[in-house]
């Protein structure tokens, strides 16, 4: 398991992140306008300055080697868009609101992803079945930009229960989280669901229950763990996606998270800030499927040595 | 009589059919002995064995008849009541030992749980009875290997856990649904060996259940013959091969090749064992039969004694006009 981990961190994440800075680089270059394009009121010479100043004068390739070595360096460079700050900065002020937001999230699509998977998967084809995989459905189908206002309407202007936005009190934290993590419990209910009808059918379950055991420890001792390796192996990027923020989720609550700047960055074409966010999930999404290939491992004992 | 079955019933309900697996079994078991359940793949050998200890998915399957232990009715007996049955009374050895264990726990969990569901003892302590179990299997270093997961043994040596696992429990009846089917033909003798060592040193009751004629005539006192969900034949092992009283157990008898002898061609029996989604009247061999009469496609099945211990579905023997 170690020498595995040491090979991932050491030669096939470089690699990996090596390829993506090198895509993303002059994809971004590709598309028309710059940093300093949008802005109206600076006068061309003004604006050539501001190019020197952060070196997009130079031939692109120059540009690479440069930024490649800051990079490596550890320094994602200043941000076009708000002066005075690095990309560093701001990532490293907006990623705990997201991380946050998304840890509850997770919690909530796990805790009643797998409850409601192995719930449906024990009364396979019964009503019970069908009305939480009804409800899964509904769960995939809406966007979070309708259930987040539906959400708002009801439980924060109707009944008057919860804040309907903003970041300030852990009541603030509920709305966000359920409109964030729905879907997910939704994904995650299918998957154990599956996960475990394929477990049930299995040979060893009834070696189980001819042990003696009851219905509710045959699920939980020896149906459940097999049943998680289709979730844990889309928890990898699921969770990467959920801690890195959501543009919607955090717009509609105004919350001050990650994943505004990835919409925004693009937008004001903030190439340090679009290199800086892509970097930097990068780095989440590689993490956290490792984190996965260690879970399975451990789920699996046949995965290990491997 | 420690387990009687009266008129067993298991029926698949399909969506537009229903498979009849066992039709109206009947058969007793003494304590002490060992009956063997013999016939081609698909008999309902495996149903018949399965539903014993209410094993068979319900639903699909709906089971008629009683199956009387100890005064208990298992069909209809009490989910709590089974459960105290099951693993700790009756004990189970499945058919494939690669299949049968729970890839994701080590062996010692596994073996460890029916004496910590059934039993009040430690953990400790059930480790300790199920290291030894392991190590009576003839396993080298019990201790050290219980640690492993199913996927580091062989399947001779899982079928050894399994043994393991059903015999620690000193159960009174152990039901083998082909034990060393899986395996090749040595491992095989072994673990047929080991059975026996153990079933004498325990006295425990066997319901064995295989395809296999060879394994029948060293290791049972008693034999069913089972064809498309009906006993044909009951006998003692010696009769069954001596005066054998069916057609269907001659046939099967001619099939098992012999190392003695004229190297004739294997003998086969013609014709494949029928559907058993289509109803039939009559005996349910008739079709494959080679002394059939018209009678037979029509006369219900029953089993008759003809001798001591001896009783045969066959019409012609029960009637006495015929022989061989």
């Amino acid at each position: 398991m170690i020498p595995f981990l040491l090979r991932r961190v050491c030669i096939e994440m470089p690699l990996s992140l090596l390829v993506i800075f090198t895509v993303t680089f002059f994809l971004i270059r590709l598309a028309p306008g710059g940093p300093f394009s949008s802005e109206k009121s600076v006068s061309a010479q003004v604006r050539a300055e501001l190019e020197r100043h952060y070196g997009l004068d130079k031939p692109l390739q120059v540009q690479y080697v440069n930024y490649l070595a800051s990079v490596v360096r550890g320094d994602l460079g200043p941000s076009f868009k708000y002066p005075g700050s690095t990309v560093a900065d701001l990532i490293a002020g907006a990623f705990p609101v997201s991380l946050e937001l998304g840890c509850y999230a997770l919690l909530f699509a796990l805790l009643f992803g797998i409850t409601a998977g192995m719930l449906a998967a024990s009364k396979n084809g019964t009503w019970c079945d069908y009305l939480i995989m009804s409800i899964g459905m509904g769960g995939i189908c809406i966007p979070s930009f309708v259930l987040g206002p539906l959400l708002v309407l009801v439980f924060g202007l109707i009944l008057g229960w919860l804040p309907v936005a903003g970041w300030s009190g852990p009541l603030d934290r509920v709305l966000p989280s359920l409109t964030l993590g729905m879907v997910y419990v939704a994904y995650i209910a299918r998957l154990m669901r599956g996960g475990m009808l394929e477990i049930l059918v299995q040979d060893f379950i009834k070696t189980a229950r001819a042990k003696g055991l009851s219905e509710r420890m045959v699920l939980v001792r020896h149906a459940m763990r097999g049943s998680l390796l289709p979730v844990v192996s889309f928890l990898g990027p699921a969770a990467a996606g959920l801690v890195t923020g959501s543009f919607v989720v955090e717009t509609i609550f105004s919350i001050p998270g990650l994943g505004r700047f990835f919409v925004t960055a693009a937008f004001n074409r903030d190439y340090t800030m679009i290199m800086g966010t892509v970097i930097f999930y990068a780095v989440i999404i590689i993490t956290f499927n490792m984190v996965v290939d260690v879970l399975l491992a451990y789920l699996d004992p046949r995965l290990r040595n491997g | 009589m420690l387990l009687a079955v009266e008129n067993l019933e298991v029926a698949f309900h399909l969506r537009n059919t229903a498979v009849r697996a066992v039709r109206s079994v009947s058969f007793e078991l003494e304590k002490g002995e060992t009956i063997g359940i013999v016939g081609e793949s698909g008999s309902g050998k495996t149903v018949l064995a399965h539903s014993i200890l209410r094993l068979v998915p319900h639903p699909p399957a709906r089971t008629g008849g009683r199956i009387l232990f100890d005064g208990d009715d298992l069909l209809s007996c009490s989910a709590a009541a089974l459960r105290g049955i099951r693993g700790n009374r009756i004990c189970m050895i499945f058919q494939d030992p690669s299949a049968s264990f729970n890839p994701y726990l080590r062996l010692a969990d596994q073996l460890m749980e029916p004496l910590l569901l059934h039993r009040s003892i430690t953990r400790a302590e059930a480790l300790d009875e199920a290291v030894a179990a392991l190590g009576e299997t003839g396993i080298a270093h019990p201790a050290e290997r219980i640690r492993s997961f199913p996927h580091e043994f062989s399947g001779g040596m899982l079928q050894r856990a399994m043994i393991a696992m059903a015999l620690m429990m000193r159960p009174q009846i152990v039901l083998a649904d082909e034990p060393t089917t899986a395996l090749d033909v040595t491992v095989q003798a072994q673990l047929l060996r080991l059975m026996r060592t153990l079933r004498e040193q325990y006295a425990m009751t066997v319901v064995f259940i295989t395809h296999n004629l060879g394994i029948v005539a060293g290791f049972c006192d008693r034999v069913l013959v089972m064809y498309a969900g009906v006993i044909l034949e009951s006998a003692p092992t010696g009769k069954l091969f001596s005066a054998t009283a069916h057609p269907y157990t001659r046939a099967l008898i001619r099939s098992v090749p012999r190392l003695q002898g004229t190297k004739e061609t294997l003998s086969t029996i013609p014709g494949a064992p029928p559907d058993p989604s289509v109803e039939h009247t009559g005996c349910p061999f008739y079709p494959r039969c080679d002394c059939r009469i018209p009678e037979c496609g029509e006369a219900p099945v029953r089993l008759v004694e003809i001798d001591e211990g001896h009783a045969t579905s066959c019409i012609r023997f029960i009637r006495g006009d015929m022989a061989w």
